[in-house]
């Protein structure tokens, strides 16, 4: 089980010129197998509030809990898929993805071949095994990076911009596939971006933040059924009821200047 | 692991290339041949450029002042018909393997706590730097006395600092996107030591393995000559003793041999292992 429950995140960095907010009580819940979106423009505290959810970085007020646990007691067993790979070069494919499966004990997992090998196919790499990061395309080494947080079969999957950097077509093709993977198993995931398409295409629900410091402006229900389609009239409506939310609080934020 | 063939054919093309490349082919284009040819005499021309200056000058100049290389070499021969080449050899030989293996490990134990704790080490290290070879040497024989161990001790002392400041920079170019990565699976610290932090440390141990070796060849010259027959009888011990017969010969014939030694262990050791580790990036 890994619902997420957010209730009055807070977080403040000390930093050189005094005490930044960069997360300023946020509130939202995610149902055990949801597939959110966190929307909002860079610098908007976004990732910070996925790294709260991972346990990587602490809350200054308020509580996160997965699966009704506080992640400061027990850290969510998740998968992270960063904005670049992040593949160590010197490795092959399938050396970088066993590091992952041992990471933790430093030994072989019993079933380590099966589960490499399903990995690769849920992502269309099987026979690429052997190859070193410089050998394959950009796209593909996005790929490896999500078989790297799938290959540890967790329960949450947390994104951060994972096709911020490659180009549409690139892009479009491994949210479909991320699409089609995440609907064998339904795991939760929490999708941070920036990109209002992207999205709409993948969510069932957006929340939309703020810009700095961070409140939601809105969060939007999408209920279209997977694999959607880009430019159809549902996701076209969507699509501008969420930039609609977006202007406003873009406005509002003027305003309070 | 498929490109080692290839590895291997280039690294000895350099030795054995066919001085004549087949003519027809040469002149079809710019072949292969062609272009390891050119690479072969860019690579020999400085020693080339060397020999002719040092004849040049020997031409000039009497034996005992300045030899010429054909009596420099025989005067090796000769070294090696007494029976002394080989035993002098092996003497430094072995302090200079065994010197250059502690450094290295040594070093780099001392390369991880400057990273660490750079206000502590930095100076100590400095201090060490500081103080001369000629005074450790020295040293090495008030404490140790007329013995091998003083000239590991010696060349260790030299040697090491510069493994510890390369593994020190290296350690401040580790990826810290990497680092990131193996913090969201987990990774215990010998994962992230063996998979991340040691190979982006491969080119700064390399380049400092190279220099290294260099400098513990050198240190062992000065370190034998102190500690005199009882040091091994080494390299640098018979050229102080060519020194003290006034026999200039012997003095040029060993260090012509010390710099052939050391070319030797960079070819014979560092060449491989850099091919091996740097294996991936050809791949």
């Amino acid at each position: 089980m890994s619902s997420i429950e957010i209730s009055q995140l807070t977080k403040i960095f000390d930093t050189a010129t005094g005490p930044l907010m960069v997360v300023d009580d946020v509130s939202f819940n995610v149902k055990d197998g949801e597939f959110v979106c966190l929307l909002g423009p860079s610098g908007s505290g976004k990732s910070v509030t996925l790294n709260c959810i991972a346990g990587l970085l602490s809350e200054t007020k308020g509580e996160v809990k997965v699966g009704g646990v506080p992640v400061t007691q027990k850290k969510p067993h998740y998968g992270y898929v960063f904005q670049q790979p992040r593949l160590m070069p010197w490795r092959t494919v399938q050396e970088n993805l066993r590091f992952a499966l041992r990471a933790e004990s430093g030994r072989a997992v019993p079933d380590e071949d099966e589960r490499l090998r399903k990995v690769l196919e849920l992502v269309n790499l099987s026979g690429y095994e052997d190859f070193y990061p410089h050998q394959i395309s950009g796209g593909m080494q996005h790929r490896v990076g999500i078989a790297r947080a799938y290959i540890r079969n967790p329960d949450l999957l947390l994104m951060d911009e994972p096709f911020g950097a490659l180009d549409e077509i690139t892009a479009r093709r491994l949210r479909s596939e991320l699409v089609a993977a995440w609907m064998k198993d339904r795991r939760t995931v929490v999708f941070v971006t920036h990109d209002i398409v992207e999205a709409c295409y993948l969510a069932d629900r957006i929340v939309v933040y703020t810009p700095k410091p961070t409140r939601i402006a809105q969060i939007i229900e999408i209920n279209l059924p997977h694999p959607r389609a880009y430019g159809s009239p549902e996701m076209h409506a969507i699509e501008t009821e969420v930039l609609s939310a977006f202007e406003r609080s873009i406005s509002q934020f003027a305003e309070a200047d | 692991m498929i490109k080692q063939p290839t590895l291997a054919a280039t690294s000895s093309s350099t030795a054995a290339l066919p001085p004549n490349p087949a003519p027809a082919a040469a002149r079809m284009k710019p072949s292969i041949w062609g272009v390891r040819l050119k690479r072969t005499v860019i690579s020999i021309l400085p020693y080339l450029v060397l020999v002719a200056l040092w004849q040049l000058i020997a031409a000039t100049q009497p034996a005992y002042v300045f030899p010429p290389l054909g009596e420099i070499l025989k005067t090796i021969g000769l070294l090696h018909e007494e029976g002394l080449l080989i035993p002098a050899t092996l003497a430094t030989s072995q302090s200079v393997a065994i010197g250059a293996v502690i450094s290295l490990i040594f070093g780099t134990l001392v390369g991880f706590a400057l990273a660490r704790l750079e206000s502590f080490t930095g100076p100590i290290l400095n201090f060490v730097q500081t103080v001369p070879y000629v005074v450790w040497a020295l040293m090495a024989l008030i404490w140790f006395g007329l013995t091998p161990f003083s000239v590991v001790f010696t060349i260790v002392v030299a040697a090491f600092p510069i493994v510890s400041f390369n593994v020190a920079a290296g350690l401040k170019n580790v990826d810290n996107l990497l680092l990131g990565m193996s913090q969201s699976v987990r990774a215990n610290r010998v994962m992230v030591l063996r998979h991340i932090v040691f190979p982006s440390l491969t080119p700064y141990l390399l380049s400092a393995s190279r220099t290294m070796l260099g400098m513990c060849w050198k240190i062992s010259v000065l370190a034998e000559l102190f500690a005199g027959g009882a040091g091994g009888g080494g390299v640098g011990y018979k050229l102080f003793v060519g020194w003290e017969f006034s026999r200039p010969q012997e003095v040029f014939a060993w260090t012509l041999w010390l710099v052939l030694l050391m070319m030797l262990s960079e070819w014979l050791v560092i060449k491989p292992i850099e091919a091996i580790a740097t294996r991936w990036k050809k791949a």
